[in-house]
Formats: C-alpha cells, structure tokens, sequence
C-alpha cells in the first residue's frame, strides 16, 4: 500500500456497499459540502447586484413621487444634485440626530431591535405596527435654502399585509404634495389598487393637519374637502390602512414633535 | 434505452401523466402566482429548471446514497438548487422575484420536484432522468400558463401586462372579473381543465371510492 | 294538514310522470309568490327582465344536464333562479347575472351531480361568484320590510311541508340573538333586517337539499348560519344585506358536512356502546 493512488482510492470507495456507515457520511458530507459551497458562492457573487437593486426600486419610488408632484421636477432639474437633504429625525424629541449616516438607517432593523425601539401601547397603535421605531429618515427638498418638501416615511397594517409610504408635505407642513406606496401585498385586483397612481392621487393637496396641528383624515364616501378621503371601492380595509398610516406617522407618536419644532422654525 | 423511449419521458408527463391535473401535485404555487402571466412564466422557468437539474444530478449519485439517507441527500440538493434560483432572480430580475415573494423558495416544498426524484431520478439513468424531469416541468409549465392566460385576460384585461381590453375603469367596455385575481378562481379554472382533460381521455378518470345508488336514473346501465 | 293535500293536488297536477320533478320546487315558488309581487312593487318593472334572465341561464343548465345524464329534471332551478334574482340589486348588468348564474349551476350543483348531490345551494355560489367578482355590486338600499313579511305564510307553509326545517330557522334564532347579545359594540345597523335576509334564510340557509342531514346538524347549521350574519353583518358595516346573508350561507354549507359527520359518529359511538 505504499503508492497513494487517489483514482484507485475513490474507485474503492465507491465500490463499498451504500449502507455502511462510513459510506453513507462520506456521502451525506459530500454532498451537503457541494451544495454548501455552490449556494455561497451565489450568494457572495450576486450580493453587490442584489443590494443594488434593492437601493434602486426604493430610490425610483422617491422619484416616481417627486415627479407626481406639480413643478417639482422643474424645480429638481434647476437645483443640483444635492436638492434632496436626508436626515435622522429622533421622533421622541423631534430634534434632527447628528453624527450618523442618515441614508444607511434600516428602519425595519430598528422596529425589530429592542433598544432602537418603543413598544406602543394599543391605544396609541393606530397603524398597528406594535414597535415603532425611535429614529426615523426624512428627507428635505431644499430650495433657496429652505425646505419646500418635507417627505417622512412610514408603514401601517393593511388588511393583509404591511403597507408602507413615503408621505411629501407641503412648506406649509399641513397638506399633502403626495403619497407613495412603495411596498404591499394587499389582495391582487381590490386592495393593491391602493398602490395605483389614480387613488395616490387623491391624497395630493388634501389638508390632513387642522389649526391645532392635530392629524385628523377619515374615510369619507364623497369627500367635500379636506380632512377626508374616498377608498378604493370594494378595498374599505386597504384604504383605512393607508389612513392610519397617514394618521400615525404625522400624529404625536410619530414625526407630531418633529413637524411643530419644524412649524415654529418655519416663517 | 431507444431514442422513442427517451422522448416517451419527455412527452408523456406534457399530457397523459400531468403532474397538475393528473398527479394533482404542485397545486399550491399554481394558485398563488397565476394572477398574471409574467409570473407564471417566471415561475414555471425556475420550477422546470430545478426539477430537470435536480433530477439529473440525484440519478448520478443514486448508486451511492444510502436508502437510509436518501430522502435528505434529495433534499439537500433541491433545496440548493432553489436558493441558487432564488439568488440568480434577486440579482437579475428584481422586479420580478418581488411580485412572486416566497413562492420561488417554496419549490423546495413543492411536491412535484420531490416526487419525481424519489419515483423516477432514483431508480433510472441521468438522460431519462433529465428528460423526465424537463417534460414534467413543461407539464407543469403548461397548466400554469393556461392559468395564468386566463386570470389575467379576464380578471385584469391584460396579457403580459399589456392591456387588450379596454376596462370599464379606462372608459373601455370590458369589465374585469375580481374573482379571476383570486386564488379560489385557479381552483376553478384547473379544475374544468381536469373535467376537459379527463373527457378527452377517459383512461385518466380515477375509479370511484363508492357509487350512489341510482335512485333517479331512469335509464341504470 | 288541509295545505299539504291541496298542494300535493296541485302539484300531481302539474307533473309531467317520470320527465320532471315538480312537488318540492313547486311549493317554494308558492311561498316565493307573495315576496315577489311586493318586490315587483317596490323595485319597478325591470325585476321581471332580471327574474326571466335567472330562470332562463337556471334553466338552460338544468334542461342540458338532465338530458346529457338520462336523468329526472328537477324544477328546483325556478326557485334557484328567482331568488338569485331577488337578491341581487335590480339594476344588475343582465349578462353578469347569466355569468354567475351558470357559473353557481354548474360548479355549485350540476358539477357534484345535481341536486341533491351538492353541498352547495346553486344560487349561493351564483351570488357568491358575482360578489366576489363584481365587488361594486351592492344590494338595494331599502330595507323593504314589507316583503319580509308576506314571506312568513309561506316560511310557516314551507315548515309544515317539511321543506324548511324548524331545527334549522330555531338554530339561525339562537346563533343571531345570541350573537347580537355578545357583539354589543359594533351592531350591524337596521338594514340587515331586510327582504334580502329573509328570502336568503328560507331559500339559502334553509335550503334543504344542501342541507345538513341529521338533526344535530341542522341546529348547528342554523346557529352557524346565524351567527356569521351578525358577524358579517357588522364588519361590512351595514352596507349590504344580500352580501352578508350569502356568505353566511356559503361559511355555513361549508362546516355543515362536517357537523353531519361528527354526529353521525357520536350516534355511532353511543348504540355501540349501548349494543356492544
């Protein structure tokens, strides 16, 4: 046995029957070593392509509803690239966190990380989310100098799913320039109409934020004004998870103190 | 091993031995991306893909697997297969694998791939097997699309997301039917497609567990 | 007992021997009469364009399957027909009703053998199928109590003729008040008392082909059925009456079978027990 011959080796191997012990490990380690290696490698080649995407489909939602909104993309053609300002908002105290890279915040990371996190009471919970994260983005269209847009972003039960938007309000930070649901799977045909350009529509220039900076829209069946918006027909509990959204993340328990502290330093 | 018989497993699985309407398996992703056609052709790409992989590389080592053992090598090996799949759509058609979710993931579970690795890629060569594995998913594949074809023209009036009719909601006169975009409407529509295939073939009818006496029959056979 | 001898008269009368099917279907149109003509009154003339077109689709489905399996015509597709129509708002696009209401004869009865084979009344999975795929359908508004009403002689007339069963309308009694009791917050408001679920007990949950088949199951149909028209009823926020009653009817269909065979085998069980 003195020449090591691995041909004849892997010859002998394979000629033992199946189930011995040593052949059927052999096997079995062979095996999941192959698979283990073939799935690695995907996944660390493709990773970069993936994130990318990822960053991507959530940057093209902001510029689908930045250009929803009337005149913005003159304005964003005029201003230069840095038009857009993103920053960490501490919703508590509704002051601008400093020292932290603002667009490498992962909400959904927050929400599920106890210390980044504040678990609301039920009372609270109107867009039934259970923990709302601390720290939230917003990002700021600046022009002369001075916000023209303000977009936060949040997410809110649906019927059957979690739905999640970025809301742009207007300087005057008491109406809407537009919503963009960026992610749900609402039932395919009734509630994913929440999603269509035609029912975000009419949220644009609706007042949702009364004198007394309290949040207020509802479900209306023909809506006269503001404070009040038509659902999609046939999709009552999509629509009033949008509401809610809507309701939560611009109420006192989501960016509420941000936006009065932004309302007193506003002319 | 003649060449007629090698395209007897790609063929037979296509019709006569469905692996939907006859074997009844896979049902489960058949109803949950059959709302449009782009995802059902997605879908039925990455399911035949697997299932013809999956099925060559078990025949290859089936001489050597433990029967002890077997059920988890196959496993293992779908199941790496499906992720490399899975990976491949994040990477290269996002869009895409965001609108069929879970679903791709679930080829691991779905019974087709396992069922033909245990019943067939076990116990023949790697070229039937291959073969075997492909015409299976082009079974598939084909139950998918009519599916697809057919939620999607009538419940959003679109093919390929490309509007054919012109809805009732774009001032148009076709008027969609909301059931087409749910699941219990796939379950429908394969099941008239058994009722036709199994008229059309009366050897794919199952015996019946127990017959009701004909009470009403004027005319018992 | 003076009703039933007349009725079987009538409908001697009016059976063709051996070809079709009449005394059952027969009686329910009667009771189906009186509602009709109040409906007629109250919707306009187009209920009878909508009551043609449900009878005719009925029919067309009935006649073919019949005579495709050499099998006795049952005329129960008059009553399907009518109360698919009833049921639906009267402005209802005629070609949808003919949708829905082929769909609900062939894969609610015709698909299982006809009637008496389904466990599904023809016309809850037509209306099932035309709400789910028409979601703006909505029932008509009023309550239209009258017709409720003058359903009731007919309700009584169904029950002595064993074609309604007690233990199925005592069971919807429970289930509903029982339910309105606990469900305090959230009451679906006056408009579920309406024609709509009226005709939707006695010709949907009451429905006695379909139906369940042993007496436990009957109660536990009607309580089911009951309960779910509360249920429903509250989280449609009143806003139709049909809708509610029909799901309630098809979640009930669904679970009875099972209540049958659950009672089926406690009956077993005890004369084993008793017998040895």
């Amino acid at each position: 046995m003195a020449d090591f011959n691995p041909v004849r080796l892997w010859r002998r191997f394979l000629a033992m029957p199946n189930d011995t012990s040593t052949k059927t490990f052999a096997v079995a380690f062979m095996v999941a070593s192959v698979s283990a290696v073939a799935v690695a490698v995907t996944a660390v080649t493709l990773r970069p392509l993936q994130a990318e995407n990822v960053a991507a489909g959530q940057a093209e939602r902001m510029q689908e509803m930045l250009a929803s909104v009337p005149g913005l993309a003159d304005l964003l053609a005029d201003a230069d690239a840095d038009a857009i300002e993103t920053r960490l908002v501490d919703l508590d105290t509704g002051e601008y966190v400093t020292g932290v890279d603002a667009g490498a915040h992962d909400v959904d990371a927050a929400a599920s990380d106890q210390q980044a996190s504040t678990a609301l009471q039920p009372a609270d919970d109107v867009a039934g989310i259970g923990n709302r994260p601390d720290r939230m983005p917003v990002h700021l269209v600046i022009e002369n100098g001075a916000p023209v847009l303000v977009i936060v972003q949040g997410y809110a039960s649906g019927y059957q799913s979690t739905i999640r938007a970025y809301i742009a309000l207007e300087s005057d930070l008491e109406t809407i320039a537009a919503i963009s649901i960026y992610d749900q799977a609402e039932t395919p045909g009734l509630g994913t109409r929440i999603a269509e350009p035609d029912w975000q529509e009419r949220w644009a220039g609706k007042r949702v934020i009364d004198e007394d900076g309290t949040v207020r829209v509802s479900l209306g069946e023909a809506p006269t004004g503001d404070f009040e918006i038509d659902g999609v027909t046939g999709a009552t509990r999509s629509s009033m998870g949008v509401v809610n959204l809507v309701n939560f993340w611009l109420g006192d328990h989501g960016y509420g103190p941000y936006l009065a502290r932004l309302r007193v330093q506003m002319p | 091993m003649t060449a007629q018989a090698n395209l007897r497993h790609l063929v037979a699985p296509i019709l006569d031995a469905n692996p939907i309407t006859l074997q009844i398996l896979g049902i489960c992703s058949a109803l949950a991306v059959t709302t449009s056609l782009a995802t059902s052709l997605t879908m039925s790409v990455a399911l035949t893909v697997v299932l013809a992989s999956s099925s060559t590389l078990i025949s290859l080592i089936r001489n050597h697997v433990a029967s002890s053992i077997r059920l988890i090598v196959q496993i293992t090996i779908i199941a790496s297969l499906v992720i490399v799949t899975d990976q491949i759509l994040k990477a290269y058609a996002y869009e895409m694998s965001q609108r069929l979710s879970i679903f791709v993931g679930l080829i691991i579970t779905n019974c087709v791939v396992l069922g033909r690795a245990e019943g067939f890629a076990m116990r023949n060569p790697p070229l039937p097997s291959f073969l075997d594995g492909l015409g299976n998913g082009l079974g598939y594949s084909l139950i998918l699309m009519i599916v697809g074809f057919i939620r999607e023209l009538f419940g959003t009036g679109a093919l390929f997301g490309w509007p054919l009719l012109a809805t009732v909601a774009q001032g148009g006169w076709f008027q969609p039917l909301g059931l087409m975009l749910l699941a219990p409407s796939a379950f429908f529509i394969i099941g008239f497609l058994i009722w036709t295939i199994r008229t059309l073939k009366p050897e794919q009818v199952e015996e019946p567990e127990f017959r009701v006496p004909s009470s009403g029959a004027r005319a018992a056979p | 007992m003076a009703t039933l001898t007349a009725s079987a008269a009538i409908s001697r009368a009016a059976s063709l021997p051996g070809l079709v099917q009449t005394r059952p279907a027969l009686l329910l149109l009667v009771a189906l009469a009186a509602p009709m003509v109040v409906l007629f009154f109250e919707r306009g003339g187009r209920l009878a364009l909508v009551l043609a077109v449900g009878i005719l689709v009925a029919a067309f489905w009935s006649v073919i399957f019949a005579f495709a399996r050499k099998r006795v015509l049952d005329a129960h597709f008059l009553v399907a027909g009518a109360v698919s129509a009833a049921l639906l708002p009267v402005d209802v696009p005629l070609w949808q009703l003919a949708m829905s209401l082929s769909f609900g004869m062939v894969v609610g009865e015709q698909i299982f053998g006809g009637r008496g084979f389904s466990f599904l009344s023809p016309a809850v999975a037509a209306l099932a199928f035309q709400f789910f795929s028409f979601p703006a359908t909505y029932a008509p508004a009023g309550p239209e109590t009258l017709a409720a009403l003058v359903l009731v002689p007919g309700m009584l007339l169904l029950v002595v003729a064993d074609l309604v069963s007690w233990r199925v309308l005592v069971g919807f009694a429970v289930g509903f008040g029982l339910w309105m009791l606990l469900h305090q917050s959230g009451l679906p408001d006056g408009s579920i008392f309406s024609a709509s679920l009226a005709l939707g007990l006695v010709f949907l949950v009451a429905d006695p082909a379909p139906g369940p088949a042993t007496n436990s199951g009957r109660y536990v149909h009607g309580f089911l059925a009951g309960m779910l028209v509360v249920v429903l009823g509250a989280a449609a926020d009143g806003a139709a009456a049909a809708r509610t009653v029909v799901f309630a009817a098809l979640l009930a269909s669904i679970f009875t079978p099972l209540a049958d065979r659950i009672a089926v085998l406690v009956n077993v069980n005890r004369r084993r027990r008793r017998h040895g």
